[in-house]
């Protein structure tokens, strides 16, 4: 019973206890000293508690402002970088393309053997051709 | 003032996600001291408070885009920054159990907070105090207490039922009774 009533106080500061409930605690703490004592105590260490203050370094706004920048820059860098490897692998594309058309348009044909000139080779020699002898 | 500065969280974010830099700054300089109060009462007065804070606000500005304000943003901010803390708080315990550094987390007694009671000031010895509780505990008492959120906004921050706030808050007094003892007169 002790033990409830003491459980009840505590609640009693973060929850809205029922009107029967409030009533019984209410009348054990006109009765008892000892609640009396146990809620002056935790009344105190709210107190306490919640005068406690905590605040960053100053300057705080400017360091976070700069990591953010940092960050921004680093994307800027990477989708730049992008862009680049885009611009060289359209380029690469292209020339590739140009190219075959060349090759089709020169030997009218654009398959393996004829890009590297294979096909005119006579496949015997194609071992020495291979070591470059 | 800025007129900039007077202006609700809403139009703030607004503004950021049009590219607007500045008016960033200054939801920064608005709920600074919120979350400064979550993640000091969290990891205690430490060099990796300031960089958790941070965090906490890059955080939110990489995910400002995903804000619809279902939440206020100072319950936001601080749900973000109570995770990072309590992320912060298991990389320390593995660093303790990899290294078994003398790391004051989690191991001290209550009687620890009183044994050299004269040596310190009130700040100190509730600081020590609330160190004491293990995080779970912690995380209740910081927000209900230091941060002054309701019981219910405390449990959808902790993402717990609102008993289990309750349960915690009363164990976590009564601990927190017994760590003061000498400071109530």
């Amino acid at each position: 019973m002790k033990h409830n009533i003491l459980k009840l106080l505590i609640r009693s500061f973060d929850k809205n206890l029922s009107i029967d409930k409030k009533q019984l605690l209410n009348k054990r703490l006109e009765s008892d000293k000892n609640l009396q004592n146990q809620k002056y105590e935790l009344n105190e260490v709210r107190e306490f508690i919640k005068k406690q203050d905590y605040q960053f370094k100053p300057f705080f706004e400017t360091r976070v402002m700069s990591k953010i920048e940092n960050i921004k820059n680093e994307l800027d860098f990477i989708s730049r970088l992008f862009l680049v490897y885009k611009r060289i692998f359209v380029f690469g594309f292209s020339v590739s393309c140009l190219i075959l058309i060349i090759f089709y348009l020169t030997g009218s044909s654009i398959i393996f053997d004829n890009l590297f000139g294979t096909n005119y080779m006579n496949t015997d020699n194609l071992s020495v051709f291979l070591m470059f002898d | 003032m800025n007129s900039i500065d007077s202006h609700d969280d809403n139009y703030l974010i607004e503004l950021v996600k049009n590219g607007n830099d500045s008016a960033f700054t200054f939801l920064v300089s608005r709920y600074k001291h919120q979350v400064a109060k979550t993640i000091f009462g969290m990891l205690g007065n430490c060099a990796e408070a300031d960089d958790v804070g941070q965090e906490t606000f890059l955080r939110f500005y990489k995910s400002i885009n995903n804000f619809r304000g279902d939440s206020r943003l100072g319950t936001y901010l601080t749900r973000i920054a109570i995770n990072l803390s309590l992320n912060e708080l298991k990389k320390r315990k593995r660093k303790y159990l990899f290294f078994h550094f003398d790391n004051d987390e989690n191991h001290l007694e209550i009687g620890d907070v009183n044994s050299d009671f004269e040596k310190k000031d009130t700040k100190e010895i509730i600081d020590m105090a609330i160190k004491n509780l293990t995080p779970e505990f912690r995380s209740v008492i910081i927000l209900r207490l230091v941060n002054g959120y309701s019981t219910k906004e405390a449990a959808e921050i902790l993402n717990l039922p609102i008993g289990t706030v309750l349960s915690r808050l009363s164990r976590a007094q009564i601990k927190l009774k017994e760590a003061l003892k000498k400071l109530i007169i």
